[in-house]
């Protein structure tokens, strides 16, 4: 298997640059709608199950569906697969920072009360830093979804990693199929991994002890 | 701060109910100003929450509650709260702030400036003995006797004229109880300040409390200073709670072995300051017993060791009893020493400590 053939030919380098500028902009975008919904759902708690289960119907629809039923929208290319990544990513983060705002011991917020701490400043100083390890976490999933959501873009001429995998599949060719296909899990693996590094630190920092 | 000091707290008619339970049952009370009351009654007897009414936790159902004459409810809640200190049992330190950060978060809040913070926080570390270099920790780093002292320390930090506090030592050990109980009279003078303190130990009661003030389901039953309470008892329930241990009554047949507490959880076999600082650490103590092949060698604290250099700096000599002393001659050798506790050894072997407290030493 000729690996640098398939680099140079397939231009992996500039392909890998699109892809994670995809990548990029996708999660940043997932990371503050879904942190703005998880805390508007916090102060609207009664809009909450009726959010969660619409994102969740969102969720089972299949990746190739919902980038096609996009296209209408968006057109081809970059747009609607960075729609389809964020569609997809804001349920965990929302979920999680809802979760994580909601969650913090009630004696925690009982002491803040009777300190003297408005309800802003309690959210801000004390809700949401104990709430950070769980909406790490729930970045963390949402940097799988958008890795393979983005590869997908491939195919509706989004570029990134995915278009040189389309053009193996339509070469029939093995060897760029599976350098390509074997280079998009390292990237996905150190991605986590950095997201995990995060997570891991901010538990540390944040998390109950 | 809604008030630079108080006169008066009254509490006019307070109700409160949860569903068909009383709670607290048109409770009338009046705390002046300057002193330090006590109440006191069984769990479930309305204390915790008549507490709470003064800083609007808890709103009454009926009754009213005047600060300096003017009802709690005509101030801003978060107004009143920051012009009241608040000391719980649970601490509630928060677990992602540092010492330095827990106390200086309503100073922060209220736009103090950095200088003026720091300064602020290393006094109030100082007046509660905690080292200065504590104010960089995080509070799962801290003892439980250390994060109530910086528990103290915040409710502290905005100087505020009054102070509430809910059973802050209940949670502690009985030998640190007593020692943190000791440090807080000491620093109640220089304090200054008005405090209801709610407890269920009697003994806490006459140690610290100027006035104490008895509830028993939500009722409440008699307020006097301490003495009346033991001269004039309001009913069967007063009697017994002031003289809770009927023991005192027969100090001439007792013995030190009859009322000394086990010694076993203090004892620490350690050559070096950092070994005993390790064991202080893990078992959440501020006092320890050394010995050497079983045999006692002296006590000390934990601010004696983060003082001292070497492990012999440390070391008390505490007043030595054996098991079959009376009590009272005990008591009075502890009284004209001035120790609020001494060792119980047989032979060379601790097997008790002794534990002084104010009603006992009045009663020898």
């Amino acid at each position: 298997m000729d690996v640098l053939w398939v680099w140079e030919s397939q231009n992996l380098a500039q392909r890998t640059l699109e892809h994670l500028r995809m990548f990029g902009i996708a999660l940043a975008l997932s990371v503050v709608i879904g942190v703005l919904l998880g805390l508007y759902l916090y102060r609207r708690p009664k809009l909450a199950p009726i959010a969660f289960n619409v994102l969740n119907i969102l969720e089972t629809v299949p990746t190739l569906a919902l980038l096609v039923l996009l296209l209408p929208l968006l057109g081809l290319g970059e747009k609607p697969t960075i729609a389809a990544s964020v569609i997809y990513s804001i349920l965990p983060i929302a979920r999680n920072t809802y979760t994580g705002l909601t969650s913090v011991e009630r004696s925690y917020i009982e002491v803040a009360e009777a300190i003297g701490l408005s309800e802003r400043e309690i959210l801000i100083k004390v809700r949401f830093p104990l709430a950070l390890p769980l909406i790490a976490a729930g970045v963390r999933i949402a940097v799988v979804f958008t890795m393979g959501v983005v590869t997908l873009g491939g195919l509706i001429a989004a570029g990134g990693l995915g278009a040189p995998i389309q053009t193996g599949i339509h070469l029939y060719d093995r060897d760029i199929i599976v350098v390509t296909g074997l280079w998009v899990g390292l990237l996905a693996l150190i991605l986590d991994g950095v997201a995990a590094l995060i997570e891991r630190y901010l538990r540390g920092r944040y998390g109950r002890r | 701060m809604l008030f630079n000091r108080i006169d008066s707290i009254e509490l006019r008619g307070v109700t409160k109910r949860y569903g068909d339970f009383v709670a607290v049952d048109h409770v009338d009370l009046e705390v002046i100003g300057g002193e330090l009351l006590i109440l006191i009654g069984p769990s479930g007897s309305g204390k915790t929450t008549l507490l709470r009414t003064i800083n609007r936790l808890v709103e009454p159902d009926e009754g009213e509650v005047f600060i300096n004459g003017r009802n709690v409810r005509e101030f801003d809640v978060v107004k009143l709260r920051r012009s009241i200190g608040y000391v719980i049992q649970q601490i509630g330190l928060f677990p992602h702030m540092t010492v330095k950060e827990n106390i200086a978060l309503l100073m922060r809040l209220e736009g103090w400036d950095e200088e003026e913070m720091e300064k602020r926080v290393e006094e109030l570390l100082d007046l509660v003995a905690l080292p200065r270099e504590f104010a960089e920790r995080y509070p799962h780093h801290l003892s439980g006797g250390q994060q109530q002292r910086v528990g103290l320390a915040r409710a502290l930090a905005l100087n505020p004229p009054l102070l509430l506090m809910d059973e802050p030592f209940g949670a502690l050990d009985p030998i640190l109880r007593r020692q943190l109980q000791e440090e807080f009279a000491r620093i109640k003078a220089a304090l200054g300040r008005t405090i209801v303190f709610v407890t269920h130990d009697i003994e806490e009661a006459f140690k610290l409390g100027d006035r104490i003030a008895i509830m028993r389901d939500g009722k409440l039953i008699q307020v006097g200073y301490p003495d009346e309470l033991v001269l004039n008892p309001a009913d069967e329930f007063v009697a017994k709670l002031v003289n809770a241990d009927k023991k005192f009554k027969h100090l001439d047949t007792l013995k030190a072995r009859d009322i000394m507490i086990d010694v076993e959880p203090y004892l620490v076999e350690a050559e070096s300051v950092e070994a005993v600082l390790e064991w202080m650490r893990e078992n959440d103590r501020e006092f320890a017993v050394l010995t050497k092949n079983g045999a006692l060698v002296g006590t000390v604290t934990l601010s004696s060791l983060l003082k001292a250099g070497t492990l012999e700096e440390a070391i008390d000599e505490p007043l030595r009893l054996s098991p079959d002393d009376s009590l009272a001659s005990a008591l009075s050798e502890m009284k004209a020493k001035g120790e609020f506790m001494a060792l119980v050894v047989e032979g060379e072997r601790p097997v008790g400590v002794l534990l002084a407290s104010e009603v006992l030493l009045r009663l020898v």
